[in-house]
């Protein structure tokens, strides 16, 4: 077969230019014969030549094949009537006969052929249908075919490729002699081979062979369809790298890392568990946990994990739960992680502790991922970071801030020592007087007995107002862990503003006090560190007025509740005010506007509103003064209590 | 008579103010209380006052300025003022002013008589 052949073969639809030149042929031959068929002088099966007229227009489909049969048989019989019927005799019979015979094999020949090739031309298209390469070569290795597949992955077009040799074109490399041997025994090939693409870039393509025989079986060529490999062995050297560069990482980092089977621990908790939301349930249910726990299993773990755990070599890992290692407290952090997956999360991450296989008790963050190609937990990703010294840190920061608090505290308590006696003295005064004035009220002629219990009640109330003020003080001076309860910050003031009350006067200073009617929402706070607060910024509003000579000394604390729901207390003095730019220094350790200070009290105070979520600022106001203020958060937001000053 | 005296009593601080005026109103005496230093000069009382005991401060006015006033329209009215914290300052001002005394807290009601009765007799005994 020849490479146009081929291409014709592919490309069965006739051009349109072509159509009307072979029905002009056929029309011209037709006429031809029909004239020669006419005239009585030649003596032979003239009709006979009509097959040319079917062969001429079979290109043209079946339908033309039958026409041009039926109306050459149809002139056939017209002419054999008009030169014969008169006078017929048995010659002219048997050659219109045999002219008949012969039109109809061929016209029936032309539509089986035509049908041949209709067939043909579907299977040809499907080859170029094809993402596979499909190229025909003949026995000299040219290339007779080459389909779009090909063009698209060796870079050349079809004209180009035809009527070249493929081992020159493609520089082709496999086992000769392999294939030679195989296509010789068995007719065919299949293997891998390796090509250039026009751009020079190899190729390596899985490649099946068929040997193409002649009718006689004699060897003519090669058939071969190829698909290419390199995109997929570029993405298994991918996927070979990317599995050792997370083993590498993996292996080599810092902290512990562990691979684990939950697919059992899956089954354990929703097999337990009722329907409907697991993490309230798990919460309820610790006893689940322990089993939970003992049915997920380590797959491997890097060395990092088997150091956190106290073990020699981490291998000793594999095939190890965890179960016994996780302290009871842990166990409110595995119900979080189990719940949190359950919920269809991917990543989660808990604090927890657990104990080594050395006993030694470790603070751990843990982050549980579930791998993508896990199913049901299968490959759950464990990664521990050991924050025990952090929270060390942490709780030696927060036992050095309570004792700094507490140092305040002291400290504030010895400044107020006055202004305490004072206010323990004046209800202790009122109790001798009402003592002595109950004795007059007896020693009368006529005892006034309802006097007396007037006094005597006094005396109690008095002995109780003088009792609360100790215990103020002494819940100041009191050295305990802070414990954060729901607190009244009105309350505070109140007790505030008693313990303040002499120093107040001592300096001449109006205390306006613009305690709200309307109820405020309770704060989460430690209440002794609150009111330490409190006393510091009222004594210290004091303090900036005392050098005042401004007539009017006033101190007002007044209380808002803000637009995101937390409570702020104002406390605005009419002093000097903080020199530009030092409204925020006033709160770094040791600054201090006073000769006499250490500068710790804003300081302290700050560290403890900031524990408690809150802010602490200072502003200079735009009359005299300035004015600090604290916020903090409420533990319930009550409705109908405006953020605007109350 | 002394024991029929009228006092008035002026101090913010509710227990020291009631329990002085339980002791005097106990030996018999017409006593007047008031919370504010403004209280007393807006009163009745204080035309027909015989004695004033005072706190030295209060809010608004103090004792020094009710002393001030109380000059103004009573010359002759015997005014004591008290205090836990008395700076030198105002009782010199207060003496200036012609205090009847100057004491410091705690008061004993005791004294306050005797204080009182020492003031009303030389009265009497002047008129």
């Amino acid at each position: 077969m020849s490479a146009d052949n081929t291409v014709a073969l592919v490309r069965n639809d006739l051009p349109a230019v072509r159509r009307p030149v072979l029905l002009l042929t056929a029309t011209t031959l037709t006429v031809c014969i029909l004239a020669l068929d006419l005239r009585q002088s030649l003596d032979g099966a003239v009709a006979v030549l009509y097959i040319a007229v079917v062969l001429v227009v079979a290109p043209l489909g079946g339908r033309y094949v039958i026409a041009s049969g039926i109306a050459t048989g149809l002139l056939t019989t017209a002419a054999f009537l008009i030169g014969h019927l008169s006078h017929p005799t048995n010659g002219a019979y048997s050659r219109f006969v045999v002219s008949l015979v012969a039109i109809g094999i061929t016209t029936l020949l032309s539509l089986r052929d035509r049908s041949s090739r209709t067939t043909l031309g579907e299977q040809a298209r499907i080859l170029e249908l094809s993402h596979d390469t499909v190229i025909i070569r003949s026995n000299e290795d040219v290339i007779l075919y080459w389909n779009v597949g090909a063009e698209l992955l060796y870079g050349w077009a079809r004209h180009e490729a035809l009527g070249k040799k493929s081992s020159e074109l493609l520089r082709c490399k496999y086992d000769d002699l392999d294939v030679d041997e195989c296509l010789r025994t068995d007719g065919h090939w299949s293997g891998e081979v390796v090509r250039t693409r026009r751009d020079g870039t190899r190729l390596v393509l899985a490649s099946r062979w068929l040997l193409r025989r002649d009718p006689e079986g004699r060897p003519v060529g090669v058939i071969e369809s190829s698909s290419d490999l390199t995109a997929r062995l570029r993405s298994d050297t991918e996927r070979l790298a990317s599995e050792r560069r997370y083993r590498a990482i993996f292996d080599s980092a810092g902290f512990a890392m562990w691979e684990s089977d939950w697919s059992q621990t899956v089954g354990t908790v929703l097999h337990a568990a009722p329907p409907g939301d697991l993490r309230p349930w798990l919460m309820s249910h610790p006893e689940i946990v322990g089993p939970a726990i003992q049915s997920g299993v380590i797959r491997h773990a890097n060395q990092a994990a088997a150091d956190l755990f106290g073990v020699r070599h981490r291998e000793e890992l594999a095939g190890a739960n965890l179960c016994g290692r996780y302290l009871e407290s842990g166990a409110g952090a595995f119900s979080t992680i189990l719940a949190a997956l359950a919920d269809g999360e991917t990543s989660v991450e808990a604090e927890t502790r657990l104990k080594t296989f050395h006993g030694r008790t470790v603070d751990i963050v843990l982050r549980v991922t579930l791998l993508p190609e896990g199913r049901n937990w299968s490959h759950v990703l464990v990664m521990a970071f050991d924050v025990t010294e952090r929270n060390e840190a942490r709780a030696r920061f927060e036992q050095a801030s309570a004792e700094l608090a507490h140092a305040g505290r002291v400290s504030m308590l010895g400044q107020l020592a006055a202004s305490i006696a004072h206010e323990v003295n004046q209800p202790l005064t009122a109790i001798i007087n009402y003592a002595k004035s109950a004795t007059r009220w007896v020693d009368r002629e006529e005892p006034r007995l309802d006097e007396v219990e007037k006094c005597l009640s006094s005396i109690v109330s008095n002995g109780t107002r003088a009792a609360e003020v100790i215990g103020r003080v002494r819940s100041l001076a009191r050295k305990a862990e802070p414990q954060a309860e729901d607190v009244d910050l009105l309350d505070l003031i109140d007790g505030a503003l008693s313990i303040t009350r002499r120093e107040a006067a001592a300096q001449a200073v109006q205390v306006v006090w613009e305690r709200p009617v309307a109820p405020v929402p309770k704060v989460r706070a430690d209440r002794v560190q609150i009111q330490q607060v409190l006393v510091n910024l009222i004594i210290n509003g004091i303090q900036a007025m005392a050098s005042s000579t401004r007539s009017a000394r006033e101190l007002c604390v007044y209380v808002k509740v803000l637009p995101a729901g937390d409570v702020a207390v104002h406390v605005r003095d009419c002093g000097t005010g903080f020199p530009d730019g030092q409204g925020t220094m006033i709160f770094e350790p040791f600054f201090t506007t006073k000769s006499d200070g250490m500068g710790m009290g804003l300081s302290i105070c700050r560290t403890i509103i900031e524990a408690g979520g809150g802010t602490i600022w200072a502003q200079n106001n735009e009359g005299a003064g300035a004015t600090v203020a604290f916020s903090l958060p409420a533990c319930t937001v009550l409705r109908g209590v405006a953020a605007t000053h109350i | 008579m002394i024991t029929q005296a009228r006092v008035c009593i002026v101090d913010d601080d509710d227990g020291v103010r009631e329990s002085i005026a339980s002791f005097f109103a106990s030996v018999g005496m017409s006593v007047a209380t008031f919370r504010a230093a403004e209280d007393l000069l807006s009163s009745e009382r204080l035309p027909i006052a015989d004695f004033v005991v005072s706190d030295l401060h209060m809010p608004g006015m103090s004792g020094v300025g009710l002393l001030q006033e109380v000059r103004a329209r009573r010359p002759d009215l015997p005014v004591v003022i008290m205090t836990a914290f008395g700076t030198a300052e105002a009782r010199a001002q207060a003496t200036q002013l012609g205090v009847h005394a100057f004491l410091c807290k705690p008061v004993d009601p005791e004294n306050l008589l005797v204080l009182i009765r020492t003031a009303l007799v030389g009265d009497t005994a002047n008129q």
